[in-house]
């Protein structure tokens, strides 16, 4: 299911994805050194760029760019984390000119630094707004093991894969189906 | 990062960032916001030689909404009727789109009868967009009678919506696990009766439209699309299909029943704004196919999943990708387990095939612009979000 390519790109984590559950099928988590040379290997592969987008974690900013081929299923997501205080990772607009806006978005909205970018200002916001709307307060910021699925934490080590087997089928099963079908009504 | 502090700056920003090159005989002229071929509120900074094209700058953002922040102030279903405003033209795959991710989410499954809705609600949704596409595009290359033949037909459209979802344009009709409400008893018969009808006017639209000289003129070698320019800057839909790739999120990534009908994917190789002309009114036929299919096999039960109003999805993240008129559409949602998103991210189609016109642009003539942009499919609400 993983792509071969993927191998040529000097991911720290590379994670299959359940297609049916994430429409995606693979995780590919990067650095900020190693984002360009991985995109060059996308593009040599003839891969479509779909979005470049960001979240804001207790862990520091997680870029997501999102990449796919004109056929079949084969969404990847290749994810990085900068850190707020320098929140800094080059453009790729050089490899994929498409990313040029989405690049600039994400500095509207979280006032990430796009290294090497041509342009990078406001591009939806008025040129003087002041700061950047999806940047969440310290309190309200969750963790990636708040926002990640079970498998793919295990796979990263990020969570345990002893632990939480015995409980995830007791909570999972019912969740999907019951819980919230017959109704958490608040 | 900002490289100069706008509040030191007087006037229009915008303007002053973009500095004329070093041509002689140039002319800085802004189209837009208020500019009929404009489609809304964009804005194009052109650098002009005489008649042509240095260079061109979309200036957008005039009707920016900030969905994504709002969905983070919503519960899951609170943000529903966000959708319908995000491309008002083709509404229902935003719906879709959204619905998706979140049924992704949580694992829930659609009836089969909602299912079915779905993809003839969004069908119809889809011809009633390339309509007004049609007859705004001839209407910027100055031909008037065009737009009214199309209207009359999204009148039948429109009609047929409003008894199904009480609305004519901004539709939150898709919810959480289903549709909304069932459709009406004569609804199977009036889609019966459209596809009719609207096939009938196709040939007319052929001879009255695409068979003229003048629009060929407009239209026949004018932004030409490579696809590997196609594929870097994320174009997709129509715009990718009339440079010859055969890609449509319906048959790459069947969603929905998409897999149990038969659809041919119209593509043309020229890549030109006559290619993606062609495309689009083949479209129309395809669109008639699928929903023929549809309703002649509507299947009966139950038109939505049983969902609380609030829940609580597991932790983890989900994209659904949907075809929509003007190409693929994504919501990604993430969920860290409370009652509202922890982050909704936007893909619209439109957001990159408008960062294409620079590119398509530079070295044609001003005239020529208006007829590249129009071949985009622009719905400004959708770029700004």
């Amino acid at each position: 299911m993983i792509p071969e390519c993927l191998a040529a790109m000097g991911a720290t984590h590379v994670v299959a994805m359940n297609y049916a559950a994430t429409g995606v099928v693979a995780s590919v988590s990067l650095t900020p050194e190693t984002i360009l040379n991985a995109v060059e290997v996308l593009d040599k592969e003839g891969y479509l760029l779909e979005d470049v987008s960001a979240s804001d974690l207790k862990e520091g900013f997680e870029i997501a760019y999102h990449f796919s081929l004109f056929e079949g299923k084969s969404r990847l997501v290749l994810r990085l984390i900068v850190s707020h205080d320098a929140p800094t990772v080059p453009s790729i607009s050089r490899v994929y000119p498409g990313a040029d806006w989405h690049e600039r978005e994400c500095f509207d909205f979280f006032g990430i630094d796009f290294t090497g970018h041509p342009n990078l200002h406001y591009l939806l916001l008025p040129e003087d707004f002041e700061g950047h709307p999806l940047v969440k307060a310290e309190k309200a910021r969750k963790g990636l093991v708040d926002v990640m699925p079970q498998t793919w934490l295990v796979a990263v080590g990020l969570a345990n894969p002893e632990v939480p087997k015995p409980e995830a089928p007791k909570a999972e099963k019912p969740e999907p189906q019951n819980a919230i079908v017959a109704g958490v009504k608040e | 990062m900002q490289t100069f502090d706008p509040s030191t700056m007087r006037g229009d920003i915008s303007s002053i960032r973009f500095e004329p090159g070093s041509t002689q005989d140039k002319m800085i002229l802004n189209m837009g916001p208020q500019h009929p071929s404009a489609h809304g509120v964009l804005r194009i900074m052109l650098e002009l030689d005489g008649e042509y094209i240095i260079r061109a700058e979309p200036v957008i953002g005039y009707i920016h909404r900030m969905h994504e922040w709002i969905a983070e102030q919503k519960t899951y279903l609170q943000f529903m009727p966000n959708m319908g405003r995000v491309d008002y033209l083709h509404a229902m795959a935003w719906n879709w789109a959204y619905a998706g991710a979140v049924e992704r989410l949580v694992g829930i499954q659609v009836p089969e009868r909602a299912e079915y809705i779905r993809v003839v609600v969004t069908e119809l949704n889809r011809i009633s967009s390339h309509l007004v596409w049609w007859g705004a595009y001839l209407l910027d290359l100055g031909a008037f009678t065009p737009v009214m033949y199309a209207f009359d037909d999204r009148e039948q459209i429109l009609d047929i919506l409003q008894a199904v979802t009480g609305s004519r344009l901004t539709y939150s009709y898709f919810t959480i696990g289903g549709v909304y409400e069932d459709v009406p008893a004569d609804f199977s018969k009036r889609c019966t009766e459209f596809v009719k009808r609207l096939r009938s006017r196709l040939p007319m639209y052929r001879d009255l439209v695409t068979d003229n000289m003048i629009l060929r003129g407009r239209c026949e070698g004018i932004g030409e699309l490579s696809v590997d320019v196609a594929r870097r800057y994320g174009a997709t839909g129509p715009v990718l299909r009339g440079s010859g790739v055969d890609s449509d999120t319906r048959k790459s990534e069947p969603y929905g029943v998409y897999n149990r009908f038969e659809f041919r994917i119209p593509t043309y190789t020229e890549g030109d704004a006559m290619a993606r002309y062609r495309v689009r009114l083949d479209e129309l036929e395809t669109s008639c196919d699928i929903i023929e299919q549809a309703v002649s096999s509507l299947p009966e039960g139950p038109v939505s999943a049983k969902v609380a109003r609030v829940f609580k999805p597991p932790k983890g993240e989900a994209s659904m990708a949907v075809e929509g008129a003007r190409g693929k559409i994504i919501v990604h949602v993430r969920s860290d387990g409370g009652p509202k998103p922890y982050r909704v991210k936007l893909r619209a189609p439109g957001f990159s095939n408008m960062s294409l016109f620079a590119e398509l642009a530079r070295g044609t003539m001003l005239s020529d612009a208006v007829s590249i942009l129009g071949s985009l499919d622009l719905v400004i609400p959708e770029i700004d979000r």
